[in-house]
């Protein structure tokens, strides 16, 4: 797994594995909320199909802690369809790109 | 515009409603028109109206603009969803939008406010059933008995079940019970009719069998039981079918009570055996019993199921009863079968209930064993090692990921659940408070020695590769039955639970033992 910075973006690169990823993957979230100047913060999931639960869950308790607007932007269709399944499309912002 | 794919139904609808009506193609231009509309707007200036200018709206809202509004709030064919409600010379307006084909339409309606009044009665009324039906759908699953689903009952047999109601509530009734002297009963009753009288029959007769089934008594006995007490509460007119199943391992046999229900399917070393029903569907004028008994040696597997598995016509027009056995040879699972099964059916057009029993033989198989201590590090490194195993037998990437991520799953599951004892309450307020990943460190120096084991099972059947792959851990177990119900009806606002259905979601089957402490995962790896 790779991650990138870019302003407001998080982009993720690569399948999210294990609780160490998902802990890499919000650190470098929570460092785009630290400095953020406002407007809306993205995660961008360019390869996953599929999250570990314990990134959904950390994802959710930002979501209900932090006042910006966060959207997890997915590429990947089947990622959608799981996130559906779950429920979490609204909840979490869930985009399609 | 091509009104050859408008159903001729569409305009005897339209010219059926008493209120002035439109169809409107998604250009907007008026397309028809009921006679109720025509007397207010003759059909010629339809054509040449403005339709902003003619029905001009309150509020200086176009109604162009609601109609664009529409077009991007799609919504399902007649659902009379009110879009806008607007005052349109004194008139109500609804718009549907309508997929017509490829095509995509606007039914306009014009109403009084009487006639909008009752319309909201009529919604609020519905609104008020649907709940309604949803409570009692809950009620029947909780009154459902389903202690084995989910479950290995014996060592390498894993039993399935399938429950989905065509109506909110069901008339068929399934339940697995263990009988607690090693011994175990099955039986699913398709009730006569669908929906809440038909749910009724079901539930009042599955009571029954509960009931008699915690005494203690015979086979044949509690049949008997049962049938005297279905006499008391069918109707003159009314059946009941059901099949009962009594499974004693220590004999490798099984007791079959078939009441007009489809035929019990089994695999015995890759022969498919069709047992048909031995007695009519239960009347008040049923007086006799057959009972089969059936040997289970070298059992691969089994099913009983309602007729709404089987009998519905597939997409090309023919029965699926003849894809059955086939599909039921092709599957592992439960959940395999009833994918194939999907991929050939259009819909359901019964309630569908099924019972499946696995048995895995332990030959032809390669097995290998892997170890983790009780910490988040150890778990990451025991999963790389899996990965490059499973890399060396040839999996692909994306099987790869997958399998990958389900093993890390389910041994984060037996970390924090299982050696760690942590409860999904306990870790929804560590999480909240920020105070989680602490608290593991904190556990991971109590109960570092712990142990969590992984066994991959590698099986080749005919043209199939499948894995099983069990982790188990030293914690004290969980209510396996109780847990998988309330999964049904979990919010989706937790901040954890939500390992095991995903599981549930990439998986063929998931399994734990009775006491909850080992889990087995079923994952088809290659099919030719």
């Amino acid at each position: 797994m790779e991650l990138s910075i870019n302003n407001n973006q998080v982009s993720v690169i690569g399948y999210v594995e294990g609780i160490e990823d998902s802990n890499s993957v919000m650190d470098a979230l929570n460092s785009v909320i630290e400095n953020n100047k406002g407007g809306v913060i993205s995660l961008i999931l360019e390869d996953a199909f599929v999250i570990p639960s314990s990134l959904i869950g950390l994802l959710l308790e930002t979501k209900e802690n932090y006042e910006h607007k966060i959207e997890i932007l997915a590429k990947n269709e089947k990622l959608i369809t799981l996130m559906k399944r779950l429920n979490l499309i609204d909840v979490l912002n869930i985009k399609k790109i | 515009m091509n009104s050859a794919i408008l159903d001729a139904s569409i305009f005897e609808l339209i010219d059926s409603l008493d209120m002035p009506s439109f169809l409107l193609e998604s250009n907007l231009s008026p397309f028809y028109m009921n006679k109720k509309a025509c007397s207010f707007y003759s059909l010629s200036s339809a054509y040449d109206f403005n339709l902003d200018k003619l029905l001009a709206p309150h509020n200086n809202v176009s109604l162009t603009e609601l109609f664009k509004k529409a077009l991007v709030k799609p919504h399902v064919l007649f659902d009379a969803t009110v879009y806008k409600k607007d005052k349109i010379k004194d008139q109500v307006c609804i718009i549907t939008k309508m997929q017509l084909g490829d095509q995509i339409y606007f039914f306009l309606g014009l109403l009084d406010d009487d006639f909008f009044k009752s319309y909201k009665e009529l919604q609020s009324k519905r609104n008020y059933y649907e709940s309604e039906y949803q409570r009692a759908l809950l009620k029947q699953l909780k009154l459902l008995q389903d202690d084995l689903s989910h479950i290995e009952i014996e060592d390498n047999l894993f039993v399935d079940s399938f429950f989905l109601p065509l109506d909110t509530v069901s008339g068929d009734m399934y339940e697995t019970i263990d009988l607690g002297n090693g011994e175990y009963l099955f039986y699913i009753i398709d009730a006569m009719g669908k929906g809440m009288s038909a749910s009724f029959t079901a539930m009042q007769t599955s009571a029954c069998i509960k009931n008699s089934s915690s005494h203690n008594i015979g086979f044949r006995e509690l049949v008997e039981l049962f049938l005297d007490f279905a006499h008391t509460i069918l109707l003159d007119n009314e059946i009941l079918s059901i099949i009962l199943i009594h499974f004693i391992p220590i004999k490798e046999a099984i007791e079959v009570a078939n009441f007009g229900m489809p035929s019990l399917l089994m695999q015995q070393s890759q022969n498919i055996h069709n047992f048909h029903s031995t007695n009519p569907p239960i009347s008040q004028y049923t007086k006799t019993v057959n009972i089969d008994t059936i040997s289970t040696k070298g059992l691969d597997k089994l099913m009983l199921y309602s007729d709404g598995v089987n009998e519905l016509i597939t997409k090309s027009n023919e029965l699926y009863d003849d894809y059955l056995e086939d599909d039921f040879k092709r599957s592992n699972t439960l959940k395999e079968f009833f994918t194939y099964r999907a991929e050939k059916i259009v819909k359901n057009r019964d309630d569908v209930s099924a019972i499946y029993l696995r048995f895995f033989q332990d030959n032809n198989l390669i097995k290998q064993r892997f170890s983790a201590k009780s910490s988040t590090n150890e778990i990451g490194l025991c999963t790389k090692e899996i990965k490059q195993f499973l890399f060396k037998m040839g999996v692909k990437e994306d099987m790869l990921i997958e399998i990958s991520f389900l093993i890390n799953e389910l041994m984060m599951n037996s970390l924090e659940h299982g050696n760690y004892g942590i409860s999904s309450k306990q870790k929804e307020k560590l999480i909240s408070s920020k105070d989680y990943t602490a608290y593991l460190l904190q556990m991971e120096k109590e109960n570092i020695d712990k142990k969590i084991d992984v066994c991959i099972s590698q099986y080749f059947i005919e043209d199939t590769i499948l894995l099983k792959i069990t982790i188990s851990d030293e914690g004290e177990g969980f209510k396996v039955s109780k847990y998988f119900k309330n999964l049904e009806v979990m919010g989706n606002k937790n901040l954890n639970g939500r390992g095991v259905v995903m599981v549930k979601e990439f998986s063929d089957g998931i399994y734990y033992n009775k006491q909850g402490n080992i889990v087995t995962i079923v994952k088809t790896i290659y099919k030719g």
